[in-house]
């Protein structure tokens, strides 16, 4: 078992990611909390040293992307997510400026945010993607591409900058 | 459109007060693990000595040694006396004289055989006869090679193994299971003998009442040559 230090190491290191993992998952801020609660209380109880603190991190993103996954497939979770839905959770958390994005990242099937998020913002390659998710590397690639194009159908191509939505990390194969 | 979407999740931050729910509510289950942690040894403790105990204080064979003296001992899967009946006076009296619970089988055996009660019985040409109840297991055919090898120096000794089934009356009856063995057959010889009668006569007693009765019958074959082989195991130390 970790000790307490450890443990508000863990919370202070990664406490925005896990929110930021839930943010992409989920809407409710009770389920957020109970994910909080799965995630750091696993780290502590992890028996097995990390060799590296990216090991740590990884982790961290695996434990917490299952804790949702298992929420979101329990029976009375189990409904769709309105479009006012979505409206509502960016409305209250990010500012208006970046609401089309997100609006329209959230909008995409729960696999592809995923995807984005480690990639764009975590700057994983699609290989650790794999790694992290246990997914072929060109299942990712693939999962990458059609979310930008997803992602570009939905803002309409006017959305000023292009990146995420162009392919400066497609399947090299 | 990449920095706007970095810019936007680097928005989402986790409030302190959602760290300090976290740290609490994590603070609070490792305690709990830890107060349930003797509790859950403790049981297992508990488990595994109720197993243990049933265990060990399960008897898997049965030794009923008759002679005058009738007594029996509970053996269990681990080859030790578990328990030490006495079915008659003389049975109490060999039991006061002996120390053989918790001991092997073997060496209370060899205890009985030579304490003075019993030694005095086989010198007086008394009967001894050795019945291996079989609860459990195959651990009756091994009791019985081992008696039927202690004995084989004794004229007047014989030794076989029953089922518990065969002889599963025997205790309702206050008789031990060698003694309740010959029972039946003096009934099956028609033998009119009430139960108390057969308490206080010696094994060597009743096997001369039914040997007469078989020596008057017909086809009699006399109990050395009949005894034992309606088993499923007997060995005659003759």
């Amino acid at each position: 078992m970790r000790s307490e230090a450890e443990l508000e190491r863990a919370i202070t290191l990664y406490s925005d990611t896990v929110k930021r993992l839930c943010w992409i998952h989920l809407k409710n801020h009770a389920d957020t909390e109970d994910i909080f609660q799965t995630v750091f209380l696993k780290y502590v109880l992890h028996p097995a040293l990390f060799e590296t603190p990216e090991h740590e991190k990884a982790w961290i993103i695996r434990v917490t992307i299952n804790a949702c996954k298992d929420l979101l497939k329990s029976f009375f979770r189990r409904q769709t997510t309105s479009l006012q839905d979505i409206s509502e959770q960016v409305s209250t958390t990010i500012p208006e400026e970046y609401s089309e994005l997100m609006e329209a990242v959230l909008k995409l099937p729960e696999q592809y945010r995923r995807v984005i998020y480690l990639h764009y913002y975590e700057g994983y390659t699609a290989p650790q993607i794999g790694t992290i998710l246990h997914k072929n590397v060109n299942t990712v690639y693939t999962m990458l591409n059609r979310a930008r194009q997803m992602l570009k159908q939905e803002l309409g191509g006017g959305h000023s900058g292009t990146a995420i939505c162009g392919s400066h990390d497609t399947n090299p194969g | 459109m990449e920095r706007q979407f970095v810019e936007a999740m680097t928005q989402i931050q986790a409030e302190p007060a959602l760290k300090e729910r976290t740290r609490q509510a994590v603070r609070k289950q490792i305690g709990l693990r830890k107060c349930m942690r003797p509790v859950l040894a403790a049981c297992c403790l508990l488990c595994l000595t109720l197993y243990g105990s049933w265990l060990y204080f399960t008897p898997t064979s049965i030794l009923s040694i008759d002679i005058n003296p009738s007594i029996e001992l509970s053996i269990n899967r681990f080859d030790r006396v578990i328990d030490l009946k006495a079915f008659n006076e003389d049975g109490e009296a060999l039991l006061q004289t002996l120390d053989v619970l918790h001991q092997s089988y073997t060496s209370a055996f060899e205890t009985i055989m030579d304490s003075d009660m019993v030694t005095t019985c086989l010198s007086e040409d008394q009967l001894l006869s050795v019945a291996v109840v079989e609860l459990d297991d195959q651990q009756g055919e091994v009791i019985l090679d081992y008696v039927s090898e202690c004995i084989c120096q004794h004229e007047n000794a014989y030794c076989y193994g029953i089922t518990s089934d065969e002889v599963a009356q025997a205790h309702n009856l206050g008789l031990s299971y060698g003694k309740y063995r010959l029972y039946l057959e003096l009934q099956t010889q028609n033998i009119s003998i009430s139960l108390d009668d057969v308490k206080q006569m010696t094994m060597k007693e009743l096997q001369q009442l039914l040997n007469q009765q078989e020596n008057e019958a017909p086809n009699g074959s006399g109990y050395q040559q009949g005894y034992g082989h309606q088993h499923r195991y007997g060995h005659h130390a003759e």
